[in-house]
């Protein structure tokens, strides 16, 4: 039968339960150590391969602006057609009396021969026009015309006259 | 329990050489953690910034390459369409040889200096007559529309006697100072969108006024008082 023997002095001796905790302690900190230099190396390992990634990049992005400078010629004409574009597209929007003018037209071009415009003022809010219809069938053609084709939302009939000799003669103000 | 000769119980001791290196470790862990992670991850979005700006970069220098073929020609076209100082004289010039194309006579041109529009476009407006058939003056009225720079009509005014029509034309014509700056290199550019593609065919299909440089004829004198 085997004989256990304890050297150590009395003064040193531990209790058994006492003996196992420190024992669980020492293993534990052997453990954190390791895991503590493999958490430290894994560390420093990312941090350098990103830093070296980082001045590539860094690289990059310098190659990339030299090479943007070297075309600031294309730059500014591009800045400056979009500026222009901007301005092109706000113009268009801007008051204009052209849609008026074309809107009265056709009208003017269906009047028969012996009728007359003797005067027209167009611009971008409305059509206001004088004319002038020797009998009653033009004119009437003329408003059964403004009527059917609803091209002007409001028609103001702002004066009407009547001569013997010079026929009909309308003051029309036309609205889109 | 027996002490040791320090004083403190050998229980404790033991006790406390086994932890030690516990205590150490979670110690450094909070250094490196506080102090290692934190330089990481400030490198880590160095780097998803420097990329950010790389794809920018990269988008803007291929734009830059793809545009640049034919921006000079386009820019030419949008800078006589609006240009950067009041355009009178080139919408009286293209005033004229509408008239001429058209069988009107243009009379009366004045010119005014024009406000400040509220988009910001500086107006110069120019007023004049001209006479000829109705036909003829609607015809140069569309024509206003095709030429450069961009002229709007802003008012008619039409009198008819004996089929001549005398019309009293008001058009406004636009101007505005070119950019002074560009952005900085690293803000990104966008490429025209459809809306500016359509404007700027239109704008190239403008009439483009003519100005000739009239050369001097003959041998030129280069000392005028004959030294």
């Amino acid at each position: 039968m085997p004989i256990k023997l304890n050297l150590l002095p009395p003064e040193l001796e531990v209790s058994k339960g006492l003996g196992s905790v420190l024992k669980t302690l020492r293993a534990l900190g052997v453990i954190g150590i390791v895991a503590f230099l493999v958490f430290g190396v894994g560390v420093g390992a990312f941090f350098i391969v990103s830093t070296i990634s980082l001045n590539g990049v860094n690289a990059s992005v310098t190659k990339l602006t030299s090479q943007i400078s070297a075309q600031q010629k294309s730059e500014q004409q591009i800045v400056l057609v979009k500026d222009r574009l901007a301005k092109i597209a706000s113009i268009q929007d801007s008051p204009n009396s052209l849609p008026n003018q074309k809107a009265i037209q056709p009208y003017l071009d269906r009047l028969a021969p012996t009728s007359s415009v003797s005067e027209i003022t167009i611009d971008s809010k409305s059509v206001s026009l004088r004319v002038n219809f020797q009998t009653n069938s033009d004119l009437s053609a003329f408003i059964e015309s403004l009527q059917s084709a609803d091209v002007f939302k409001t028609v103001k009939l702002t004066s009407f006259s009547l001569s013997p000799t010079a026929g009909y003669s309308l003051d029309i103000n036309a609205v889109k | 329990m027996e002490k040791a000769p320090t004083g403190i119980p050998e229980n404790v001791k033991q006790v406390i050489t086994a932890a030690a290196p516990i205590l150490v470790v979670i110690v450094l862990f909070l250094i490196v953690g506080k102090f290692g992670i934190s330089k990481v991850i400030k490198v880590q979005s160095e780097i998803k910034s420097a990329q950010k700006v790389e794809k920018t970069l990269t988008q803007k220098l291929n734009l830059l390459k793809t545009l640049s073929a034919d921006i000079s020609l386009k820019s030419g076209f949008v800078t006589t369409a609006v240009p950067d100082s009041n355009p009178s004289l080139a919408t009286i010039s293209q005033m004229k040889t509408l008239a001429v194309e058209n069988g009107v006579v243009l009379s009366g041109i004045k010119s005014s200096g024009g406000a400040q529009g509220s988009s910001g476009l500086n107006e110069s407006l120019v007023n004049f007559s001209i006479e000829g058939a109705r036909a003829q003056v609607f015809v140069f009225l569309d024509g206003l529309a095709n030429i450069s720079p961009i002229t709007v009509a802003d008012k008619v005014r039409f009198s008819e006697t004996a089929g001549l029509v005398k019309a009293d034309l008001s058009v406004k014509s636009y101007w505005a100072p070119y950019p002074k700056t560009i952005p900085s290199v690293t803000t990104p550019i966008v490429d025209l969108t459809s809306s500016e593609k359509n404007i700027l065919t239109r704008v190239s299909s403008l009439t483009q006024p003519i100005f000739v440089g009239i050369q001097p004829s003959g041998e030129v004198n280069l000392s005028p008082f004959g030294e």
